[in-house]
């Protein structure tokens, strides 16, 4: 850190107080949610049919079903891998540095985990558990798109890392299997998450204040864009957030 | 030299302006703004031109949104009038399929396949660089030279040194001009706002992301060997186990039925037919290394450096096998038609609408 910035971020501490700095669970406020779909989930058909044989790779691709993961409702409506974070952080926040290492994988020709939210610089892993090559091309906005061949059994991992918030989630793929697709959100600082399978999710360590939060799907894009909740420091506030099947069309092939 | 060069501008871009419109005031020359630009609402689109504007100038002044203001005026009067002289160039050879603000919306543009590069992307294919990254200045005067084997590309190697140069710097000037209209456009999309906090960020990315364009290329991991046939042999063998054949096939040609992918640009794109004896990027053993090694920009094609990079000899036996594969024709094997798709499928009635639930 120049001595510049380090003069600057004591300022920042000095006249904004602890609240808007904080960055442990503890001194900051949580919002806890989930997302819920009003009506009935479509059932999807496979994207790849177990025991396909025409479909390429079928000894590794063919195995199981492949599931289409484009809408994933779990226990009472639950919607899975929806996005839930703040476009920017607030201003004046600084985010501790991200030290965890995320790491993909790709499993019977499917991307795991289907949506990460991921920090800038944040070192990510791509492995892969498949005997067959697959590539991960990202598609972003802002940052340096990538398209990296991971070879068969990738085991070590091969480095991908973002070096630019992006304002919404982007989708990344394998050109090779072209069914293959998931999201990764990247943010310069951690209030984001994605809803597990039940459609929960959690957001900790926000800075006491009125935020405006985006809440994005692959089918439906933008739900929210500017969904306000009220957050006060050391307490945890629920939402819970309602959507009609009809926002969740079908992809456009 | 500087005051002769200035006469021999000034009048030519005034002769533009004038040209098909005789003694009428015709309009002037103008940078068209993006589709993209044109959809956000009528401020926030002029914020976006205003902002786009400052930092690269117009048709009559054009500025390099990399390049800061200097404290000389003789380095900054040579500096507009090479940018003068590459778009004098750029306006008598390149505008007809590149179009003015380099969009690939040329007069000619629809006639052509494939179409002409859209530069306002600020993402050109073949590069010496890895994948993700801008081409080097030298990357984009040898597509210049050498044209693009199998496109309407020409080569333009007669051009004297000095068009080329400026030419080339004219079209980064583009692209760097069309990038930064983009990443605001997007940010206007995404906020409906332009926060003026955020915007210098963009214009530092576009000059961040064209420094290195003077940087030294992707170097082979090895020397370059000599290719001999049993290079080819081991090459065939890795073509067919370390992922090639997944989309170029077994023979090299591409003609599988999934082979269907779309560009950076929202054009339907296929694996090259190798077999084709045109590879765009360059013929020579080097080019090929670095299509493998980085892969191909704007592309379904990935680079194989994490890949091949405990294996480095397996890459010069690619290529070995690839510039065989590409010499075939010429060497008088007869190659038999294959398999092949029309590219644009036929659009069904009911895209875009919503289907029932449970129906899908």
């Amino acid at each position: 850190m120049s001595l510049r910035k380090s003069v600057g971020f004591l300022a920042a501490c000095l006249c904004m107080g602890g609240s808007v700095l904080a960055s442990g669970p503890a001194d900051g406020g949580t919002v806890v949610g989930k997302v819920i779909l009003d009506g009935t989930a479509p059932t999807l058909a496979p994207l790849v049919k177990s025991g396909d044989a025409n479909v390429k790779d079928k000894e590794v691709c063919g195995a199981a079903d492949v599931p289409d993961e484009s809408l994933v409702v779990g226990d009472k409506g639950g919607v899975a891998n929806v996005f839930v974070y703040l476009r920017r952080a607030p201003k004046g926040y600084k985010a501790p540095e991200v030290k965890d290492q995320l790491v993909l994988d790709q499993k019977g020709c499917v991307f795991l985990p289907h949506a990460a939210a991921i920090r800038v610089g944040q070192t990510i892993l791509v492995k892969s558990s498949d005997a067959v090559q697959h590539n991960l091309h990202t598609f972003p906005q802002r940052n340096d798109p990538s398209n990296l061949l991971i070879k068969a059994s990738e085991d070590k991992g091969v480095a991908l890392k973002y070096t630019k918030p992006e304002s919404d989630p982007i989708e990344v793929k394998c050109d090779i299997h072209a069914w293959m697709s998931s999201y990764h959100l990247i943010l310069d600082h951690p209030f984001m998450a994605v809803t597990d399978k039940d459609g929960n999710f959690k957001i900790e360590g926000l800075p006491a204040g009125t935020h405006e939060f985006r809440v994005w799907h692959e089918r439906a894009g933008l739900l929210e864009k500017e969904y306000k909740v009220e957050v006060k420091a050391g307490a945890e506030k629920a939402v819970e957030l309602k959507y009609a099947v009809a926002k969740f069309p079908a992809k456009k092939k | 030299m500087v005051p002769l060069r200035a006469l021999s501008v000034v009048p030519a871009v005034f002769g533009l302006a004038l040209m098909s419109a005789g003694c009428q005031r015709a309009e002037p020359v103008q940078w068209d703004s993006s589709e993209q630009v044109k959809k956000l609402t009528p401020e926030l689109g002029e914020q976006v031109t205003k902002i786009v504007n400052e930092n690269a100038g117009s048709v009559l002044k054009p500025k390099m949104v990399s390049e800061k203001p200097v404290d000389d005026h003789t380095k900054t009067v040579r500096r507009e009038l090479q940018l003068k002289h590459g778009q004098d160039v750029y306006m008598k050879r390149c505008v007809q399929c590149h179009g003015v603000s380099g969009d690939g919306n040329g007069d000619v543009a629809n006639s052509l396949y494939p179409r002409p590069r859209d530069y306002t992307k600020g993402i050109f294919k073949f590069t010496s660089t890895p994948y993700g990254s801008k081409p080097r200045r030298d990357d984009l005067i040898a597509t210049l030279r050498r044209g693009v084997t199998g496109t309407s590309m020409p080569a333009f190697r007669l051009l004297p040194k000095e068009d080329i140069e400026d030419v080339v710097d004219y079209v980064i000037l583009l692209a760097q001009r069309g990038e930064l209209e983009v990443q605001l456009a997007n940010e206007a999309e995404a906020s409906e706002e332009l926060d003026p906090d955020y915007i210098s960020e963009f214009i530092d990315d576009v000059g961040a992301k064209w420094k290195d364009s003077s940087g030294p290329p992707t170097q082979p991991l090895t020397p370059q060997p000599e290719l001999t046939p049993e290079r080819v042999a081991l090459g065939r063998e890795a073509f067919l186990t370390k992922g090639c054949s997944k989309c170029h096939a077994e023979d090299g040609r591409g003609h599988t039925k999934d082979n269907i992918g779309k560009d950076a640009w929202g054009h339907p794109t296929r694996a090259a037919d190798l077999t084709s004896g045109m590879l765009r990027g360059g013929q020579e053993p080097i080019d090929i290394y670095r299509r493998i090694l980085n892969g191909i920009n704007g592309t379904p094609m990935p680079g194989f450096r994490n890949a091949l990079e405990s294996e480095p000899e397996t890459v010069w036996n690619l290529v070995s096998y690839v510039l065989d594969v590409s010499n075939r024709r010429r060497s008088g094997t007869k190659i038999p038609a294959g398999l092949i798709k029309p590219y644009s499928e036929p659009v069904p009635a009911a895209e875009g609408e919503a289907a029932p639930a449970g129906a899908e």
